[in-house]
């Protein structure tokens, strides 16, 4: 499913700019969301998920303008979005609640309902909780109610922001293998911080930066950035002041630096000093 | 918005939304002491009951004051906790209208709400029915329930969620209190203020109550006289019936403009 954005602004006060007329497409596959924090990855997420109104710009999902009542309920109705602060109805059990998430959707018959709710409860490891109410379920099987949610109108465009925080390393895994799954055949925005989850399961890498992309391309695009940049340093020896430490270890510090530090050793980069150099050096 | 993709959401809304008032312990909390205090007022030996109609109209007006108080100052969460951050982001992201799941919520909520104060008025049917030897009282007190009662609580709780949306809900608790209090019992002959008590703007149920279940007149429009306090008749109870259906609908068009803006 693709998606375009194109000078996409919002302002939520005096001086506060999240998104400054933001240009983006995605076409297809799991893109990485990244940025500093602050950076508007979440309002980003927000406005193509119809839950924001944007200041200005143009966002279109799947041909639906979002701009329309008409456009918007249409495009809402393949999108599942997981935002990052979740409030749920505690009151509810979790099924209960992805029950009636699934009604807010228009997912109608109570059958057709029951069996997806009972899908996705399985999907993400909830099954046998789906009974207890949601106020005493643990951070990380909130996040996972979060997700079943997002999965239930069986989406064609996917948001999930910062889904992984707080999900114990098991969880992790059957997320990823989720994602991945659901990646093979619809759009998935990923916004997140933790590149681990970015370089195991997304094809492309969206950075923003002051509410605008500062980066586009594949996670290799992005390895690259810190390609012969990249050094291991004796401790002890003196890296320079722009260079960036990305890593110590007893015998060595790991530098993103633009020149060679001295006694520096060139290693291969990984995401993480792409990542960095990008931040701090820029794209060469 | 496409009807096969309304009723799921209008199912959903009303079911779990009462679901969710009926676990709501603070509106339990406060509302059962409220509707045994009104039965204890309300109730009457039958042997003190001049006429069954009368004695449930006057139980539903005084079961009224006393519990929309409790309800709409419990239930004024409701619309705020489903729009606020974090669930609001989420319904927002789904391509449902709150043009039909607010209203949705407010029915929902005010249908478990409003079932203590009903126990309460057909409780106290038991003794003007024998008072009257006659089951004429239980169809009164149905009556006298929907045009008494409902329409005030339904305004007065629309108040509640609307305040809820735009004040901090603390606050939004106390304001709707004091609207109760300042429209249905401040009286300008007690206190030197502009209320709409004793006018057909006041949501406490004194006209229906007066007009067509025998009530004392004063309920209505205690004693004033002016183009808003006219003499209770059906004509009168049906405008003031009008006025509140009014207020309900342009408190909810509030809400949801507000809801919709906040996007
Ligand atoms: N509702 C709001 N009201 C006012 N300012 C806001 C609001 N939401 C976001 N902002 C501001 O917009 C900017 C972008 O915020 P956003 O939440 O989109 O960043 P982010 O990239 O998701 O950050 P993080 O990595 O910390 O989640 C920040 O300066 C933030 O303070
Ligand atoms: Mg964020």
């Amino acid at each position: 499913m693709n998606v375009e954005v194109s000078g996409l602004t919002k302002v939520f006060g005096p001086g506060v700019r999240a998104l400054d007329g933001a240009d983006l497409a995605f076409r297809g596959g799991i893109v990485g969301l990244l940025g500093p924090n602050g950076a508007g990855k979440t309002t980003l997420m927000r406005v193509l998920t119809g839950s924001l109104r944007p200041t200005a710009g143009r966002v279109v999902v799947d041909g639906h303008d979002l701009a329309t009542n008409r456009g918007r309920r249409a495009a809402q109705r393949t999108i599942g979005y997981m935002p990052q602060e979740l409030g749920l109805y505690p009151d509810l059990t979790g099924r209960e609640f992805l029950d009636y998430m699934a009604s807010l959707k228009g997912i109608g018959g109570r059958r057709v309902r029951c069996s997806r709710v009972r899908d996705m409860l399985s999907r993400v490891g909830l099954e046998e909780h789906g009974g207890r109410r949601i106020a005493e379920y643990s951070g990380g099987m909130r996040r996972r109610i979060g997700i079943a949610q997002s999965l239930l109108g069986d989406p064609g465009l996917l948001v999930v922001d910062e889904p992984t925080a707080g999900l114990d390393p098991e969880e992790r895994m059957r997320f990823r293998s989720l994602i991945a799954h659901i990646g093979q055949e619809r759009t998935v925005v990923l916004g997140t911080h933790i590149l681990d989850d970015v370089s195991q399961l997304c094809s492309s890498v969206t950075v923003l930066s002051a509410g605008r992309p500062s980066f586009h391309g594949t996670v290799r695009d992005m390895i690259d950035v810190a390609r012969g940049r990249t050094y291991e340093v004796p401790v002890g020896v003196p890296v320079g002041q722009r260079a960036m430490v990305v890593g110590t270890s007893p015998e060595y510090c790991r530098v993103v630096a633009p020149e060679t530090p001295s006694r520096g050793r060139p290693v291969p980069p990984t995401l993480e000093d792409g990542y960095i150099a990008l931040m701090c050096l820029g794209a060469e | 918005m496409r009807a096969s993709s309304l009723l799921p959401v209008l199912g959903g809304t009303l079911r779990y939304e009462a679901l969710m008032v009926v676990r709501h312990r603070a509106l339990w909390t406060v509302l059962v002491p409220l509707s045994l205090l009104s039965l204890v007022i309300a109730w009457g030996a039958p042997s003190d009951i001049t006429g069954g109609v009368r004695h449930v109209g006057a139980a539903a007006l005084i079961t009224g004051i006393l519990c929309t108080l409790g309800i709409g100052v419990t239930l004024a969460d409701r619309f705020v906790r489903g729009l606020s951050h974090g669930m609001g982001d989420l319904a927002a992201a789904t391509p449902h209208s709150l043009w039909f799941r607010l209203p949705a919520m407010l029915v929902a909520s005010l249908g478990v709400a409003l079932v203590l104060p009903l126990v309460v008025v057909m409780v106290c049917v038991v003794p003007a029915a024998v008072a009257d030897g006659g089951v004429r009282p239980l169809a009164a007190a149905l009556a006298a329930f929907t045009t008494v009662l409902v329409p005030g609580a339904a305004a007065l709780t629309a108040l509640a969620c609307f305040l809820g949306l735009v004040l901090p809900l603390t606050l939004a608790r106390v304001a709707t209190a004091g609207v109760w209090l300042w429209s249905t019992i401040a009286s300008p002959q007690i206190l030197p203020l502009v209320t709409p008590t004793g006018t057909l703007l006041s949501p406490v149920g004194g006209y229906p109550a007066a007009a067509w279940f025998g009530e004392r007149a004063v309920w209505a429009n205690r004693e004033l006289t002016g183009p808003l306090s006219p003499p209770p008749d059906t004509g009168t109870a049906l405008a003031n019936l009008a006025v509140l259906a009014v207020f309900t609908a342009v408190l909810l068009t509030l809400a949801v403009l507000v809801a919709v803006r906040r996007k």
